[in-house]
Formats: structure tokens, C-alpha cells, sequence
């Protein structure tokens, strides 16, 4: 994720990220590949620009974990797609990491100390 | 959890609808139709890697690897089938040779005993090294005493073996009988396919008794029991169904067949042959023989005991049979060994050679294939550049040729199955009589394994080769691409093929140096003067065991009236009774006048026509007469060791001998003959006495000899007659004719010369092709060095020297090392040996010389090319 410009790297840092992102985004419904990209891109205010391609291969992680389900279906402007749906398990999921990238974030936030003005 | 397989072309319809999807939302933000599709294009991103990515993930990436190396490796094949094949009959030969070797040794050495508990299974000896006897069988008071007394050791069991007359069937003949004790049947495990096994109360019976080797005086009532083997009930009885209660005579006694054993029951040789029927052993008979050593003593451990501790606990039991009869069991102990050494153990020496004579057959095979992927790997340097060109990793391509290789050699395991398939009878049916376990040698699951096994590592070895040698550095990419005259292989390459070819060499001259001796031990063998003249005659004996044969006069009588009877026969020259040469005889003590101790020797009891019917050679003094008998002064003829040792000189006719056990018969020498191999080919000829079958008072024999003019297997048919004349009921038995014999004797010899020197042949074949191809590349790739050096006046024996010169040197080197190598190996040979020492001078110095003329002759036609390069063209082509 992040502008094209950034090597891979911090792609591979962000992994456990992205796979957040997308439960997190699922939550509120099922939804196709294009659609999850364009909830991202549209949450975080377009801070986060997201490789449409780079998506896919955190899908099948999810995917084979069984996080996610998946079935083709029929989007808003009739066209196929394959929408995802976050399973029992998932949902279990989302709460640990959400929980636990708080309270990395919180402890980051300590280290650096308050915003400076 | 694993969701189902998706398929690559479910992911590339999701990846279009999704690029759908984000081209619609574009153009509803109000970009126009292409744009939008571009943009939303350039938005997805890289879609090839995430295709890659996807087909990654959901694949095991080595094996469809090995699917695509191996479909390109075939396709490389068969764009050049000339290599392909020749890898392959190479690989073909040598994998085939080793796998029908392999199966030989399995079949005899590795596989366990067909029995139940092969592993815990013993052979007991009695043993007397002071009397000569350190492996002789056991006797019944022994061993009924062992089985009382011993506890490291169960079901102990003693088998014998006598011959049988059968009679009162449609042909009458000698059969072997096996004769066993209770345990037999449970200790082999065997069940009889028709009828029973014995029972308690047949080991008690007096008819029983009666057929044994050990004469009874009792009368018997009732039938005696026998359990006949399926090769006799095929061939006698035509495999009735009903032959169980089935009455025959043995030995001119009633006895009733109770059983008929399994086909495949291996348990059945005996010390002369496979037995034909099983009769049970009567104990209470023989519980008072303790002399009588002729019994095979089996037996098995006992759980959590081993050998030497049954050894430790037979030898005290030995020691206290011996304290209690000390005229029987004096100086007498036991020996106990596995069951399958003492089957097995003569043959492991030379069976280990054999596999160790096929395995350098198969190193050569590897050498030369990995020579051939070495030239081919060179051909291929412009690929190779290519490909490292397009990112392929050294070991991605090292992969590519290991696969390679395996295939081919797979290809040629295979082809080499076919090699075995028909190897193994072949080998088989030629193998010498003493070979061991010969019916259980087969090509099945396990010949198999091995077979693919050998291939695989074949493969892994020949393909290094080109992988150890190949130069992957980016420097040489570059130029590989850029012209087209670069080799792959660097001086690498080269050092590796030159290597190769000294070994080959150096193997090939171990293998021909093994087969040379084997060629002088033949030769030597051959030469050996028998004493007599084995071509066009024909032995035989006959039965005589019946009440009218009774007593000496009549065998004699018999006798005469055969000889009158065979000599009459047309085609027949001579005829005699007399012992067979190379089958033993017995011996005896002859006291000679003016001497102390007596002389130990041969001993025989021949007509007067026997002597001329085997061709002995007479020296001094005349052959037996028909008036040699009981009427007339005892005679005797002797032959020139008994002359030697007796009298110091060949000269005796006229002096006297005498039996030890007849004190008071002299003899008179009246001839004395050529020395003959009485028991075996190849010891010395022992000193022998002939006394004529008229006048001896102690012992006759019944075996006939008979020279003809023509084909002695002519004769068989009148023979039969003449006997059958006689007396009908009289069988005909042990028919040889006395070549055969001999080729028997020589047969182990022959065997060992003909697969030995089949190896070296074809190591011989390999190694010279291996050494034309080094010296071809030499020249082809030295052309246009060639061509200069001519162009500069260089004469054709300056350029034959330039090109064969390395040569030269790696054949001496190979043939060297090679020399070293025999030397140091054909200590193991000794055992295989008879006449040349391992060190043969003849064979060490012969070997190179002929290696070096067939070497030679195959450098001549590469080098006449590198003479007749035509400069011109040589330089033009640069």
C-alpha cells in the first residue's frame, strides 16, 4: 500500500495491515474487490492508495485462513463480481487485531510524545 | 480450512470484473469511456505478477517444474534420437547386466530360507579334525541324545537319504528317498496338497524301518507310508488324483503312498539329488547306531538364544556323550552353524566377485553416457546462454539437466529390465550344479526396486557431469550470445572428459585382466590329462537290491551275462563294469611285501573290458582277462602313483600285494596303467589297485561302462534292452555318457570364465568407444589448429602426433592405473583360480598389449581425418 513510489518493503511490513483493513471494511456487509478497494481509499480520507492489484493476494490469505468466504454475485450496475463475507471466525479475528494494533499504536503515540505544534 | 481449488481462469474473470467495476465508477465520475478503462488499469496495477502471484500461491512449484523439464527434456531427445539411443542401449546393457546379477545374488544370498523362522534355523556337524572328518552328519544315538539333553536348541531334526527301487509302476527306475524325523514336517512349515503327513504311529512301523539305510532283520508286516513329491507324481503317475492309498513296491516292498508334497516345497535336497518321496524315521531301529555319521541334523534356536551359545552348549554336551562312549564318540564334537551359511556360504566368494565385475560394467556405462551429456552439453552453450539471459538460476538449470539425465536413465532401467528378463534363464540355465538355492532365483517386486533404484542414482551421476563442468559466469553468457564458436564447458569440461576415459581404461584393464585368468584357469583345466578318453562313452548303473541278488556269485553272474550281452550290441566296442571316473570310489589298505606299514589307496573292481572301454592307457604288463577268476592265481593291476609310492618305481609287474583284510591273498602284479582322476577333476590322481571283478572277495560295483563307435546317446535305447532282458525288473539308472560327466566337473569353471569375460567384453566395447569419441572431439574441435599447422608445412606424422598425443597419454595412464588396480584386486580371485597365480605374468603383460592394438585400431580412423584436413578449408571456416 501507499503511493507507488515506495519500493516493496514496507508493502510486506504492512501485510498484517491490509488483511485488517479489509476485515474491517467487511463488517459493515459484503462486498466485491473493487468495492473493499474503494471503502479504503474512501475512509482514510485518500491517504491510503491502495494498488487494486496488491488486494488480491491479501484476499487469498484471507481466504484460504477462512476469515473470508467468497461467491460471485451481481453488483449495483449489474455487472459479476465476486463479493466476500467475513465469517464467524473472521469476525472473532477482527476484534483481536483491532485490539492489539490499538494498543501498538498507543504505545508508538507514547514514544513519540504529543504532536508538536 | 481449505477452500476449494479456483481456477486461473475464475481469477482472471474476477480481475476483469473488477477492472469493469472500476471503469463504470470512473466514467460515473465523468471521465470518458477509454480513459477510463486506462485509468483504471494503471489503478489495479501490475496485473501479470497478480496473476503470478495467484497461480504461485495455489501450486507446488518443484512439481510442475519436473512436468515442464521433463517434457522439454523429451523433446530435446528426439530432436536428436542418435544420441538418445546410443545412451540408452548403454544404459540398457549395463543396468540389465547388474540387475540379472543382482537377482542371482538375491535369489541365493540375500533372500531368507523358505522355511517358517529362516533366521533361527542351525545345522548341527559332528566333527573330528583328527580323523579328516571336520563336517560330517550326525548319527541317530547322537542325535537322539542331543534332542533329550539340549535346550538352546528345539525341534531338532535329522534327515537321511537313501536310493529306492520303484516298482510296480509303468516304468521302473531309482528314486531318492528323504528320509525324516517327527519334527520334519512343522520345522519346514509344509503341508502336503493331497493326502496327509506321517503320523506318530508311522514312525514305529517295521516296513518303515525296512527301506532305510540301515538293513533290519525283522520281517515286516503291512504296508510302509511314503509321501511322494509332485515332480514324481507328474511324471508316474500323471497326476491322478487318486493316488492317495496308491500301492507301489520300493525296494521289492509293499508300501502305500499317503500324500503327495506341494510343487513349490523347497525343503527337498538331498546329498544326491532332489529327493523323489519321504518316508519317516524309524528311532527305535537305529537308537543303537552311534557310528553311523550320515544324518543332516536341523534344528532351531530357541527365543532369546544365538548361536554361540547353542555352540557353547552342544560342545558340552559332545564332551559328555564322549566321556559316556568312548569307542563311538571319542575325539567326536559338534558344530553348530546358521542354516542359511551353510547352504549359502560357498557360493557368497564368488557370487560378491561377479556383482563387484558388473558394478565397473556399470560405472564404464555412467562414465560414457556422462561423456555423451558432456559433448551435448556443449552443443547447447548458445541455450544455456539464452536462458541464463532470461533470469534462470545456475540450480534452475543444473535441475533441468539432472532431470534430463534421470529420465534417460529411467529410459534405460527400463530397456535393461527387458536385458534381465531374458539374462536371468540364460544365466541360470547354464549355472554349474553346485550353485545353491537356484530355484528361488526370480526377477519380481524387489528386482524392481533395485532396478529403478540403480537408475535413479545412474541418472543423478550422469547428469553432474555436464552440470559439474558448465560454465554459467555472466562474462562467458555474453560471448556465448554474441558468437557462436564458444564451447558451454571450459577447460572444466575437457579435464572431466579426459578423467572419465582414464577411468574407463583403467577399469576395462581390471575387468580383462580378471577375465584373462579365468581364460588360463579354463585352459589349465582343460589340459589336465584325465587318464582316459571321455569321448564316445556311456556310463550307467543298475539297481540290483532284490532277494536274488543276493551274494556276490550273483551279482557276478549278472554281471557277465550283461557284458556278453552289451559287448554284442552293434556300435559297441568295448564293455565293463567298474567304477565311473570323477564320482569317488572307495579305498583301502594294501600291505606290500618288504614294507612295514601298509599303503592306503584306491581301490577298484573292473572287468577286463573295462579298461579298454575308458581308454586307459596300459604302461607295463598286460589287461585283465576272462581267465582272471576264481580259478586261477590272483592278480592285480596297479597304477603308476600306487607303482611309485609302493615300490619307488614304475616296474613292479611281477611283485605282490595283498588286501590288509586278507592276510593270507596275495596278488600278483601283472599290469600296471596311466594314473586317472578318480573323484574330482582337478586334485592329483590317487594311487589305485584293480583287482578283477571275478576274483574279488570283497566288494563289486554296478556301474557299466561302455565305448562306442558312434554317438554314445545311440546306444541308450539298446542298452535298456539288454538289461530289461535280462531282467525286467532290474531298473537302469545314473545314464551319462562320460563327456558329460566332464563337462560337469568343469562346468563352475566355465561359468565363472563366461560371465567374467562377458563383463570385460563389453567394458572392453564401452571403453574404446569412450576412448574414439575423446580422440574424434580432439580432432574435430583442433581443425583449423590442423589446418594451420599444415598450411605451414607441418608432415602428417607431425599432425598424428599432435592429436594423439594426449591421447596417448591418458590410454597409458588409464592402462597403468588399471594395471595397479588388478593388482591389488585379484588377491580376491584366489578361491576362483586354478593353474595361473593372481599375478599372472603372462595375463598382466598380455592384457595391456591387446588393449593397446584394439586402442590402436580405434585411434586410426580419426586420425586418418586429421591427416586428410584440407587446409583451405580448415583456415576458411573461423
Amino acid at each position: 500500500m501507499s503511493t507507488r513510489k515506495e519500493a516493496r518493503e514496507p508493502i510486506a511490513l504492512l501485510q498484517g495491515t491490509l488483511d485488517l483493513l479489509i476485515l474491517r471494511t467487511l463488517v459493515f456487509g459484503s462486498q466485491h474487490g473493487q468495492g473493499i478497494a474503494r471503502a479504503i481509499e474512501l475512509q482514510s480520507a485518500d491517504t491510503l492508495l491502495v494498488d487494486h492489484g496488491s488486494l488480491y493476494p491479501a484476499l487469498q490469505r484471507l481466504e484460504a485462513r477462512g476469515w473470508i468466504s467468497a461467491e460471485w454475485g451481481v453488483s449495483d450496475n449489474n455487472r459479476k463480481a465476486r463479493f466476500y463475507t467475513l465469517t464467524g471466525i473472521g469476525r472473532r479475528q477482527l476484534v483481536t487485531e483491532t485490539r492489539q494494533w490499538r494498543r501498538l499504536a498507543a504505545a508508538i503515540g507514547g514514544i513519540l510524545g504529543p504532536e508538536e505544534a | 480450512m481449505r477452500t476449494r481449488r479456483r481456477s486461473d481462469d475464475d481469477f482472471r474473470r474476477e480481475i476483469d470484473a473488477h477492472i469493469d467495476l472500476e471503469t463504470d465508477r470512473l466514467i460515473a465520475d465523468g471521465l470518458d469511456p477509454a480513459d477510463a478503462r486506462a485509468a483504471a488499469k494503471r489503478k489495479f496495477g501490475n496485473v501479470a505478477q497478480a496473476h503470478e502471484i495467484f497461480y504461485e500461491s495455489r501450486r507446488i512449484i518443484w512439481l510442475d517444474d519436473l512436468r515442464r523439464d521433463s517434457r522439454y527434456a523429451f523433446k530435446a531427445f528426439t530432436r536428436t534420437p542418435g544420441f538418445m539411443i546410443v545412451a540408452i542401449l548403454t544404459l540398457a546393457l549395463a543396468i540389465g547386466l547388474n540387475t540379472a546379477i543382482f537377482s542371482i545374488v538375491d535369489g541365493v544370498l540375500l533372500r531368507r530360507l523358505p522355511v517358517p523362522d529362516a533366521d533361527r534355523l542351525v545345522r548341527l556337524f559332528e566333527t573330528n579334525a583328527e580323523a579328516g572328518r571336520p563336517r560330517a552328519g550326525g548319527s541317530p544315538a547322537n542325535f537322539i541324545d542331543w534332542r533329550r539333553t539340549a535346550s538352546t536348541i528345539d525341534a531338532l531334526t535329522a534327515i537321511g537319504d537313501t536310493s529306492l527301487t520303484m516298482t510296480g509302476v509303468a516304468e521302473p527306475e531309482v528314486i531318492i528317498g528323504m528320509i525324516v524325523s517327527r519334527e520334519f514336517f512343522s520345522l519346514a512349515g509344509a503341508t502336503p496338497v493331497l493326502g496327509r503327513t506321517f503320523a506318530a504311529a508311522d514312525f514305529e512301523l517295521v516296513a518303515n524301518a525296512a527301506l532305510g539305510p540301515i538293513a533290519i532283520r525283522e520281517a515286516a508286516t503291512g504296508d510302509a507310508t511314503v509321501i511322494i513329491s509332485d515332480w514324481l507324481w507328474r511324471r508316474q503317475f500323471g497326476s491322478d488324483p487318486r493316488i492317495v492309498g496308491r500301492q507301489i513296491l520300493l525296494n521289492g516292498r509293499r508300501a502305500a503312498i499317503i500324500g503327495v508334497m506341494h510343487r513349490d516345497f523347497l525343503l527337498d535336497e538331498t546329498r544326491t539329488g532332489k529327493a523323489d518321496c519321504w518316508l519317516p524315521l524309524v528311532e527305535s531301529r537305529m537308537a543303537t547306531y552311534r557310528r553311523f555319521r550320515q544324518f543332516t541334523i536341523l534344528g532351531r534356536l530357541t527365543a532369546g538364544t544365538d548361536v554361540s551359545r547353542a555352540q557353547a552348549e552342544m560342545s558340552v554336551i559332545a564332551a559328555s556323550l564322549a566321556r559316556e562312549h568312548p569307542r563311538d564318540n571319542e575325539g567326536w564334537g559338534v558344530h553348530v552353524t546358521p542354516l542359511h551359511e551353510s547352504v549359502v556360504g560357498g557360493a557368497r566368494g564368488v557370487l560378491l566377485i561377479l556383482l563387484g565385475c558388473v558394478g565397473c560394467v556399470l560405472l564404464i556405462a555412467c562414465g560414457n553416457v556422462a561423456s555423451l551429456l558432456l559433448m551435448r552439453a556443449e552443443g547447447r552453450a548458445r541455450e544455456v546462454a539464452v536462458r541464463m539471459a532470461l533470469g534462470a538460476g545456475r540450480s534452475r538449470l543444473v535441475r533441468q539437466w539432472l532431470t534430463e539425465s534421470v529420465l534417460l536413465s529411467l529410459l534405460g532401467g527400463t530397456a535393461g529390465l527387458a536385458v534381465a528378463f531374458w539374462a536371468v534363464p540364460a544365466i541360470v540355465a547354464s549355472a554349474p550344479p553346485n550353485l545353491p538355492r537356484v530355484d528361488e532365483i526370480a526377477v519380481d517386486a524387489r528386482i524392481f526396486a533395485f532396478t529403478l533404484s540403480v537408475s535413479m542414482l545412474t541418472g543423478m551421476l550422469c547428469g553432474l557431469a555436464p552440470a559439474f563442468a558448465a560454465r554459467t559466469s555472466t562474462g562467458r553468457v555474453v560471448q556465448a550470445l554474441r558468437s557462436t564458436g564458444v564451447a558451454a564447458l571450459g577447460p572444466g569440461g575437457r579435464w572431466l572428459r579426459q578423467s572419465l576415459v582414464v577411468a574407463h581404461v583403467g577399469l576395462a584393464i581390471v575387468l580383462l585382466v580378471a577375465a584373462g585368468l579365468m581364460v588360463r584357469t579354463l585352459i589349465a583345466v582343460h589340459a589336465l590329462d584325465l587318464g582316459f578318453e571321455p569321448r564316445n562313452v556311456l556310463t550307467f548303473g543298475v539297481d540290483l537290491r532284490d532277494e536274488k541278488y543276493r551274494g556276490l556269485a550273483n551279482i557276478r553272474t549278472f554281471s557277465r551275462e550283461l557284458i556278453a550281452r552289451l559287448e554284442a550290441l552293434p556300435g559297441v566296442e568295448a564293455a565293463g563294469v567298474g567304477s565311473v571316473p570323477l564320482l569317488g570310489g572307495i579305498s583301502n589298505d594294501f600291505g606290500v611285501e618288504h614294507r612295514e606299514e601298509p599303503v592306503h589307496s584306491r581301490m577298484d573292481v573292473p572287468s577286463p573290458g573295462y579298461f579298454l572301454g575308458l581308454g586307459i592307457r596300459l604302461r607295463h604288463g598286460r589287461f585283465f582277462v576272462d581267465a582272471d577268476d576264481q580259478s586261477n592265481e590272483l592278480v592285480a593291476i596297479v597304477n603308476r602313483a600306487f607303482a611309485r609310492t609302493a615300490w619307488g618305481s614304475d616296474e613292479v609287474v611281477g611283485r605282490r600285494l595283498r588286501a590288509s583284510q586278507s592276510a593270507d591273498r596275495w596278488m600278483t602284479v601283472v599290469g600296471v596303467v596311466d594314473d586317472l582322476r578318480m573323484s574330482d577333476l582337478e586334485s592329483e590322481a590317487p594311487a589305485v589297485v584293480y583287482i578283477p571283478h571275478l576274483q574279488s572277495g570283497i566288494a563289486t560295483f554296478n556301474n557299466y561302462v561302455v565305448r562306442t563307435t558312434g554317438d554314445p546317446q545311440d546306444v541308450i535305447p539298446l542298452v535298456r534292452d539288454a538289461v530289461r532282458g535280462l531282467d525286467a525288473a532290474v531298473a537302469v539308472t545314473r545314464i551319462a555318457t562320460m563327456e558329460e560327466r566332464v563337462q560337469r566337473a568343469v562346468a563352475p569353471r566355465a561359468f565363472n570364465l563366461l560371465l567374467i569375460g562377458l563383463f570385460a567384453m563389453v567394458a572392453l566395447v564401452l571403453a574404446i568407444v569412450g576412448l574414439y569419441g575423446l580422440i574424434s572431439e580432439a580432432v574435430a574441435s583442433r581443425t583449423s589448429e590442423i589446418g594451420v599447422r599444415m598450411a605451414l608445412g607441418a608432415r602428417r606424422g607431425e599432425v598424428i602426433r599432435l592429436v594423439l598425443g594426449r591421447s596417448l597419454v591418458i590410454t597409458a595412464a588409464g592402462v597403468l592405473l588399471g594395471l595397479g588396480a588388478a593388482a591389488a584386486a585379484t588377491r580376491y580371485l584366489e578361491g576362483m583360480l586354478f593353474g595361473p597365480t593372481p599375478l599372472d605374468p603372462m595375463t598382466f603383460a598380455g592384457v595391456p598389449l591387446l588393449f593397446g592394438i584394439v586402442a590402436a585400431l580405434a585411434a586410426v580412423m580419426p586420425a586418418r581425418r586429421a591427416t586428410h584436413v584440407d587446409p583451405v578449408v580448415a583456415l576458411r571456416c573461423e
